[in-house]
């Protein structure tokens, strides 16, 4: 009997090590993929997530404002409408405004930060000589450094003030 | 002991990639499902959002301003029809977070009683409206919605403050019914259901009203009555029952041509053996056998002894059988038997092998040969249309061409011996069609032999169909609006003596006279004119008296043939006395129309399967009554959706323009109708030319005036018109100042849409940064913002003029780091009109 004692020969050991290449070549680069999208995509729900605590906060409030109250204007430098000043019917003044990226929420006297990735604020009365009803609209946004990318969220909603 | 020391082949290497390769692509296949899974959550909260939106858009337009949805159109998502508005507040596609939405507005009148909420459709004010505000987006493949309903209450409404209380009771015993229901005419939210007790009560303005009480197996009563104001006004019903019956008869449907009758030879005058097969034409339709060159039809014979079916060569003499006509084929152009002589229609082709004897019987051609069968078949693809076949069973063999069971013979075929087919259940009758088709040879044929009995009959004979396949399952309802829809059953046992037949039962059916549906698969027969005069009266149809009558006197036979796949719809139109409106009132859904009856006020209308909104009377074709719709009516295959009745009241419409300048017509702007109870009877909104027509307005004295905000003024602020039924009454001129336009535009950076928001601002006054906005800046110069989209389009309302143009500024700020800087750009010299859209001020960076 003889025993095949021969191991690989060399173009087995290249084709395998050729194949073996390809496959890990290929399956990293799903990888890559994969991990971009995830990245990209948790990110936009973050986002959007954000954006959903944020503006029911803005609302809730703006909504119980008094409208004499209801002051409109742009922290010095900042966008233009970017902070909405008031104060509701229970006496209880509150500031929103833009500060460069981030999102600023002033009340009584404290300040507490709701976003730092703030893109776009604007709060747009349709008519000055009716501030009843407010635009507030929001657009976050996101770098994500790895994927040279970012990812965008734009919420907006319109808000009625009932008191006077 | 050997070892194994060659290590992996290249074989098994590869395996082993195959192998991390799939696991490879189930961890990419699970991938996708999560993220299926986490776009599905993300759709539905954008969803939730854009909802809540709109319905605070909608809530911020003043109650009279909401426009109720004249009458819906439909959007088929989830399986469902969801009603929206195409006319006021139109469809808008919308894309968030990069996915795109349809947003879809349906308001309603809503009533409340005893809890529960009444949807009215389009209706006088009630006080309520709902709003109904459906979003829909494509996951995947499929449309998914979400929705939410809001009800929105008028502030001002005023109470009412009148009454009318009563019982309605059961004519025949005196007593109380419960769950009936008391309807006012006029204002169709005034309705009360009756307690068990019987009583009902109903609040409501003052005034003279017509007041009807209807409940399931009654006949309706109306009233007229009058009501004070802080007055409560008694008035009982008492309705008298309806008296039922029932409805029987049996159902029979008719979708081929059959073989009513083979004889294998009996011999003539002259002693030439005579042999044929006879078909017959139980359809409603002719049915081509040759076209004159070549088969359509053709004809198989099989005796016991032989292997295969074979093809019998015809002659084609007549093309066609016309409906409840026979065809004779046969082996000589004249059949001579049972005292009656008859052409063919068709003969043996002389080049059959064993012409003219092809056929074979015991005494002719042996006992083996004496079980056979024929077949008629498609020529084009070999597929039976029938088929009969006659065991020799003395020999052990079956028939070999047959339906369910050869007919049980012993010898077989026999000279002077004839298989014919049943004329109906009850067996051979002269003068009826032959065609009762249970699919069962030895229960669908009868045996004459020696002498044969039956004369054979040809294309020149036409006789009644009674009967045909029975029709198990099959669905019949009538438009009673009491008796609820059945289907037949099986009768019979399917033995020789006790054959199988499709009978239906239908019970409470209401005295009267009514029409009768009947259906099974996509064949139907609609039948009308079937009365049943006397409780308890079992009525048998199709009768002498009905249409179509019977087929053949003493029949009971529905026999389906015409082909419709939809349902019906049935009810009653009647004027708010109760009475019929003549000349008929049209009633119309969205899949057709007909006309109620000018006698009975009733009408049946034949509509695809679906969800409808039946309108009566639409646009006022009787101008001197109302229109009115019923929205949501189901219409299921093969059933009458009964009960949808409409009571119109007398009425006319008002027209009258709207200007801004008193040349130019102003569009868009809402006027409302309020009557002497300052109760909102009829909206409109003024069309591009500015024309208003307010419809559906009962006869009366009403106000007309357009709903403004508080800087549009109108003059003349109303118009008081007296509206006689049957008129269109032109009331004037409203000249508006003061209404709002639209500027859009598109905002764009190195041409591609700005995605992230940019501040739009139009002013009459110049100004290069907008001003700080507080209660001080009320009475100043007025400046209008909007935010752009994510789509990178504007819409900026501001109000419309003639005299000053505005200014428009956009401000889009962008990050340089982490400090904001602003672009801005700027149109001067924009003029806008009143309800006019000014396009393309288009801002690019």
């Amino acid at each position: 009997m003889v025993k095949n004692k021969r191991g690989f020969t060399l173009v087995e050991a290249v084709l395998t090590v050729a194949l073996v290449s390809i496959v890990f070549v290929l399956g990293s680069q799903i990888f890559v993929q994969i991990n971009r999208f995830i990245i990209l995509n948790r990110t936009k729900i973050e986002l959007q997530r954000e954006a959903r605590a944020i503006l029911p906060i803005i609302n809730s409030n703006l909504r119980q404002a008094s409208v004499n109250s209801l002051i409109i204007d742009q922290v010095s430098g900042q966008p233009y409408y970017s902070r909405i000043s008031f104060r509701r019917v229970d006496g209880t003044d509150y500031t929103f405004y833009q500060q460069n990226k981030k999102l600023i929420m002033t009340t009584s006297g404290t300040s507490q930060v709701l976003s730092s990735n703030l893109r776009y604020l604007a709060f747009a009365a349709p008519r000055s000589d009716d501030l009843t009803i407010v635009s507030v609209s929001l657009t976050l946004e996101k770098e994500i450094t790895e994927l040279r990318t970012k990812a965008l969220h734009m919420a907006s909603e319109k808000v009625m003030i009932m008191n006077d | 002991m050997k070892t194994n020391c060659r290590g992996l082949t290249l074989v098994e290497t590869m395996i082993a990639i195959t192998v991390i390769a799939v696991a490879f692509l189930g961890i990419i296949g699970s991938f996708q499902y999560v993220t299926t899974a986490i776009q599905f959550s993300r759709a539905r909260t954008l969803a939730n959002t854009l909802a809540q939106e709109k319905m605070q858009i909608l809530r911020q337009i003043s109650y009279p301003r909401l426009m109720i949805t004249p009458a819906p159109s439909y959007y088929y998502v989830e399986g469902v029809y969801v009603p929206y508005d195409a006319i006021y507040y139109t469809p808008e596609t919308i894309l968030e977070g990069g996915i795109t939405f349809k947003r879809f507005t349906f308001i309603q009148m809503v009533s409340e009683s005893a809890g529960n909420l009444l949807y009215l459709g389009a209706t006088p004010d009630t006080g309520m409206k709902a709003i109904t505000v459906t979003v829909v987006w494509t996951q995947g493949t499929t449309e998914k919605k979400l929705q939410i309903t809001s009800i929105y209450t008028n502030p001002n409404t005023i109470m009412s403050n009148a009454t009318f209380s009563g019982t309605v009771y059961n004519a025949a015993n005196g007593l109380p019914i419960g769950g009936a229901e008391v309807t006012v005419a006029e204002y169709l939210n005034w309705q009360a259901i009756t307690s068990s007790s019987g009583t009902y009560t109903i609040n409501l303005y003052p005034g003279s009203y017509s007041l009807t009480a209807t409940a399931r197996g009654f006949f309706s009563q109306s009233v007229m009555n009058s009501v004070a104001a802080n007055q409560t006004i008694t008035q009982n019903f008492y309705l008298t029952p309806m008296s039922s019956g029932t409805l029987t008869g049996t159902v029979w449907f008719n979708d081929h041509l059959v073989i009513s009758q083979v004889c294998g030879s009996t011999a003539n005058a002259s002693g030439f053996k005579q042999e044929w097969v006879e078909l017959f034409n139980p359809t409603t339709w002719t049915w081509q056998l040759s076209d004159g060159i070549n088969p359509i039809i053709g004809l198989k014979y099989q005796s016991t002894d032989d292997a295969a079916p074979k093809i019998i060569a015809l002659q084609y003499l007549n093309l066609s059988v016309a409906p409840k006509s026979y065809y004779l084929i046969a082996n000589t152009n004249t059949i001579t038997a049972c005292g009656i002589t008859r052409d063919a229609d068709a003969l043996w082709d002389p080049a059959n092998d064993g012409y003219p004897n092809i056929i074979k019987c015991f005494e002719d051609d042996g006992a083996e040969k004496a079980g056979g069968g024929v077949g008629i078949y498609w020529v084009s693809n070999d597929n039976w249309i029938d088929r009969v076949g006659w065991d020799w069973n003395n020999g052990s063999k079956t028939a070999p061409i047959y339906e369910t069971n050869g007919i049980d013979q012993n010898i077989g075929l026999e000279t002077d011996e004839q298989y014919v087919r049943r004329c109906s259940t009850t067996g051979y009758v002269s003068g009826l069609g032959r065609c009762y088709d249970s699919d069962n040879n030895n229960t669908d044929f009868l045996d004459f032999r020696k002498p044969i009995s039956v004369p054979p009959r040809n294309s020149s004979d036409i006789e009644p169909v009674v009967s045909g396949v029975p029709a198990i399952g099959a669905l019949v309802s009538c438009e009673d609006g009491l008796s609820l829809a059945t289907a037949t059953y099986t009768r019979g046992d399917g033995s020789y003596s006790n054959p199988y037949y499709a009978e239906f039962r239908l019970v409470d059916v209401a005295t009267g006279t009514w029409q009768v549906l009947v259906s099974s698969n996509i064949y139907c027969r609609e039948i009308s004119t079937v009365t049943v005069s006397a409780a308890g009266q079992i009525v048998g149809i199709p009768n002498s008296q009905t249409g179509p009558s019977w087929p053949y006197s003493g029949y009971y036979s529905v026999i389906l043939s015409s082909q419709f796949a939809g349902g019906y719809i049935s009810g009653k139109v009647v004027n708010a006395l109760g009475q019929v409106i003549s000349p008929g009132i049209k009633i119309e859904s969205g899949s057709g129309s007909t006309y109620a009856s000018a006698t009975s006020g009733r009408y049946l209308l034949a509509t695809a399967t679906g969800s409808y909104t039946v309108t009566a009377n639409p646009g006022q074709l009787n101008p001197q009554y109302v229109s009115q719709s019923i929205a949501g009516v189901e219409v299921y295959t093969g059933q009458i959706t009964s009960n949808v009745n409409f009571i119109l009241s007398r009425g006319g419409n008002f027209r009258g323009w709207v200007t801004r300048d008193g040349i130019n017509p102003l569009p868009g702007i809402a006027l409302d109708c309020i009557d002497a109870n300052d109760v909102s009877r009829g909206q409109a909104v003024s069309g591009a030319d500015g024309y208003f027509l307010i419809t559906n307005i009962t006869t009366g004295t009403y106000r007309i005036y357009p709903v403004l905000d508080s800087k549009e003024t109108s003059s003349p602020s109303l118009i008081s018109a007296n509206v006689a039924y049957g008129q269109t009454l032109f009331i004037g001129t409203f000249t508006i100042s003061g209404s709002m336009g639209k500027i859009t535009g598109r905002v764009t950076t190195g041409g591609q849409p700005i995605s992230t928001g940019v501040l739009i601002v139009a002013s009459q006054s110049s100004f290069t940064n907008p001003p700080s906005l507080s209660s001080s800046t009320l009475t100043g110069p007025a400046y209008y913002t909007s935010n752009s989209y994510e789509d990178g389009t504007y819409i900026l309302e501001v109000r419309g003029s003639t005299t000053t143009p505005y200014n428009v500024r956009a401000y889009y700020p962008v990050f340089s780091g982490d400090t904001p800087t602003t672009m801005t750009g700027s149109y001067s010299n924009v003029w806008v009109n009143q309800g006019g859209i000014t396009p393309n001020i288009n801002f690019s960076w």
